[in-house]
């Protein structure tokens, strides 16, 4: 159809490297979405303690990741770390070497940019709970833990829900730039068969389609989390 | 959303996309009609082509082109250089962005098959292999399973990984592949013969050698549309005529690249085509 | 503790301390040798900027990226408004047509998105007796606009979403008709709300013009990449820190305006 040739499919060989390419994809997309999450939770919990200095290195971080080129980044984390020391020495032949192969430090920068995406999220997810709510519930005697634990965060986690799902999914299209360093994801791979069977276009079209198709699940999975566990009046439907 | 939307929706773009069109026509009188040559050339690899100090695309293949434009628009100037890597000089040429590939293009026999080549001006070693000084590896077959830093789009790739089972840390560009080597992110790193003996008398790179020989020796040649013959003949006489004059000889002493005995050969047979 | 504007106050004490001292250690190392590496990256920076050596002319560079950035994000606005529109309208199949095309956009990466556009869009087109030259520069341009233009129709829906339905009742048991209620009283708070929307969408974009580095354009991150080579590896960081600056500071005050506006159409009546 459309003069679009895709016998190279047949190839094993070819099947095997994209295979490897979606499976390296899975992973590498699991792995920074769990850590950005992680660094999303732990910044903005640090900014609940009303600490000056530590909510201003929180903004800071926030505001450089957000700011620039998550490929940049990756370049940044992948050339320049082990040039400011970021080495181990091999004890046999006293070689330095890498402290971070390029699956880690794609991860790494994805963790990163994808976390301080996360941090700003759960922030405005906690600030949208109403103040009336928490007096309400101080009234009812609640201590601050207790407060936090069964009424501010179940309702923030709720209300920031959908912008979870915008940053998850958006991490994982990002996956695709970590084949500029080397990682054999699924753009990777991409380019191997390609730049072997000169079918470019046909290519990128599929390459288009898993993508898609894996985003979207994953979009629509995270959708029916927010489904089941919104509380009327957050979340869903306001 | 559910997923069955989104992959209705896929299917229907995708096919939407797939309408593409290709122009193709007479490259000669067509480069003439705009008056500029549209070249596909290299800026990272010295001495083929490269930027120099004052940011300014130089090289042995650059003199050549400017040299082909000289004799099919009257100017070296009316080329448009377009910097590309190996992984899409070819599309670009057939997609018809340029006109001609002048980057260190290797001949093979899967590009012949969709372009068509024009004289042989060099013959450059195929890949050989860049290591430390201390590697003890002189054998492809002993490079199994390691990591080794290449360049995507390279002609030897799946020679190398199915055949003799190298791991490829694939870089789309030169200079980081360089600095992976230099990272110890491989074990050695694989390359044009040439090129990486000359990377070798650079400063920096003192503690390293060549530790594979090539495997075979490969011509180099630009590369054009097929069955694109008008234009193929002219840039063809235009690059015997500039052998004939001993000019390649020249660039290669301006550049700093060992003496080969192809050229020398082919200017000889250049002169003795034209008395 | 601490009320919150001396909170405010020390809060950006402190930042402009990390700014302090980030300065004060770049001088520190450029007395210890780094000047030199910074002279590489300022003799470099005319490229880096503008994609031409010597002279002043725009050729690529960061330049490259701000008119993609502003060519994408018009064609972008003006493809996301009627994309928009197709999402609102009454007629079911419009509705879920569009719906679908914007999920498919923004759902695919950027850059296979770059990529994609790359091989599928004819270098030449003969329209009309007249030839069309599409470059890789024009391609990127499309390859970035379409999928802003998916997230910019996403904005409008959800400004449009945003007016609390309460409005369409009350205007409509005044007398309203939809094309009134629409003009009248939904769009002038919708289009207070796109704006903080459209503009972060425009810093997004900014960002994404780095990708097009894989097409082969001369912008910012293909001439880094290449004038690395000329390079010596000391200057690498230096020479990275420059562009990932020229990025944010292109990037992060287009965000803090946004916030600002955002945070004025808060306190707006839902």
């Amino acid at each position: 159809m459309f003069g679009l040739d895709y016998s190279w499919l047949g190839d094993p060989v070819y099947q095997r490297w994209l295979v490897d390419g979606v499976w390296v994809t899975l992973q590498l997309a699991l792995v920074s979405s769990l850590a950005a999450v992680a660094i999303g939770l732990v910044g903005a919990l640090g900014q609940t303690l009303r600490l000056w200095w530590l909510d201003a290195c929180i903004e800071l971080f926030v505001e450089i990741f957000r700011n620039t080129p998550p490929l940049l980044q990756m370049l940044f984390f992948y050339f320049t770390l082990t040039q400011i020391g970021f080495t181990v020495t091999d004890p046999v032949t006293g070689l330095q070497h890498p402290l971070l192969s390029a699956f880690v430090s794609a991860a790494i920068s994805l963790s990163l940019f994808g976390g301080a995406l996360c941090i700003e999220a759960f922030r405005s997810g906690l600030d949208a709970v109403p103040k009336a709510t928490l007096e309400a519930a101080r009234s009812l005697g609640y201590t601050r833990l207790g407060l936090f634990r069964r009424v501010q965060a179940p309702i923030a986690a709720r209300v920031c829900l959908p912008s979870l799902t915008n940053i998850l999914t958006n991490l994982f299209k990002t996956t695709s730039q970590a084949s500029v360093i080397t990682v054999p994801e699924l753009m990777y791979a991409a380019g191997q068969v390609y730049s072997d069977t000169f079918r470019t276009l046909e290519m990128m079209l599929m390459v288009l389609l898993v993508y898609v198709t894996l985003v979207s699940l994953l979009a629509w999975a995270l959708t029916l989390a927010e489904r089941l566990l919104a509380y009327p009046g957050y979340g869903k439907g306001f | 959303m559910s997923p069955y939307n989104a992959l209705i929706g896929g299917v229907t773009a995708t096919l939407l996309l797939g309408f593409a069109a290709q122009a193709q026509s007479d490259t000669l009188a067509d480069i003439r009609e705009r008056d500029v040559l549209s070249v596909g050339i290299k800026n990272d690899y010295p001495p083929y082509g490269y930027l120099d100090e004052n940011n300014e695309i130089v090289g042995f293949e650059i003199e050549l082109v400017r040299y082909i434009a000289n004799e099919l628009l009257g100017s070296p100037d009316k080329v448009e250089l377009i910097p590309v890597v190996a992984s899409n000089r070819i599309e670009l040429l057939n997609s018809g962005r340029i006109d001609l590939i002048m980057a260190t293009l290797g001949v093979t026999e899967e590009r012949a098959q969709v372009i068509d080549f024009t004289e042989h001006y060099v013959s450059a070693a195929g890949a050989s292999v860049l290591a430390r000084q201390e590697a003890r590896f002189d054998q492809w077959e002993q490079l199994e399973g390691q990591n080794v830093c290449g360049i995507q789009g390279a002609y030897y790739n799946r020679t190398l990984t199915d055949h003799y089972g190298i791991r490829l840390v694939n870089f789309t560009a030169l200079p980081e592949a360089y600095r992976a080597l230099q990272d110890n992110r491989c074990v050695a790193m694989v390359f044009d013969d040439m090129t990486l003996r000359q990377k070798l008398g650079e400063p920096g790179w003192e503690g390293y050698k060549i530790a594979v020989e090539p495997y075979e020796y490969l011509p180099m040649a630009g590369g054009v549309r097929k069955g694109d013959e008008a234009f193929l003949d002219a840039v063809n006489a235009a690059i015997v005529k500039a052998e004939g004059e001993d000019r390649l000889i020249d660039w290669e002493g301006e550049y700093d690249m060992p003496p080969s005995d192809h050229i020398a050969a082919r200017a000889e047979a250049a002169r003795a085509v034209a008395e | 503790m601490l009320t919150d504007t001396r909170y405010q106050r020390r809060k950006r004490l402190a930042l402009l301390a990390i700014l302090g001292a980030a300065i004060a250690w770049i001088a520190f190392d450029a007395l210890l040798g780094g000047s030199a590496e910074w002279a590489r990256v300022i003799s470099r920076l005319p490229l880096l900027l503008t994609g031409s050596g010597p002279a002043w002319s725009i050729q690529g560079g960061f330049a490259f990226n701000v008119l993609m950035g502003m060519l994408s994000m018009a064609i972008a606005t003006l493809l996301g408004l009627l994309m928009g529109i197709a999402l609102l309208a009454r007629n079911a199949w419009l509705r879920r047509g569009a719906f679908m095309i914007m999920n498919f956009l923004r759902n695919s990466p950027w850059i296979v998105l770059l990529f994609a556009m790359l091989y599928l869009l004819p270098h030449r087109v003969e329209l009309f007796g007249t030839t069309l030259s599409f470059s890789p520069f024009f391609k990127a341009v499309v390859g970035l606009s379409l999928p802003t233009a998916a997230n910019f129709a996403e904005i409008i829906r959800g400004a449009v979403g945003s007016v609390h339905s309460g409005q369409w009742e009350s205007a409509r048991s005044l007398g309203y008709g939809t094309a009134q209620i629409y003009r009248q009283v939904i769009l002038p708070q919708a289009l207070r709300r796109m704006i903080p929307g459209w503009m972060n969408l425009y810093a997004l974009l900014m960002i994404a013009t780095a990708l097009a580095t894989v097409t082969g354009v001369q912008e910012v991150v293909t001439l880094l990449r290449t004038t690395l080579a000329m390079e010596s590896e000391t200057a690498l960081v230096y020479f990275y820190l420059t562009v990932l600056l020229m990025f944010f500071l292109y990037c992060y005050p287009i965000a803090l305006l946004a916030r600002r506006l955002e945070n004025r159409t808060k306190g707006d009546a839902i």
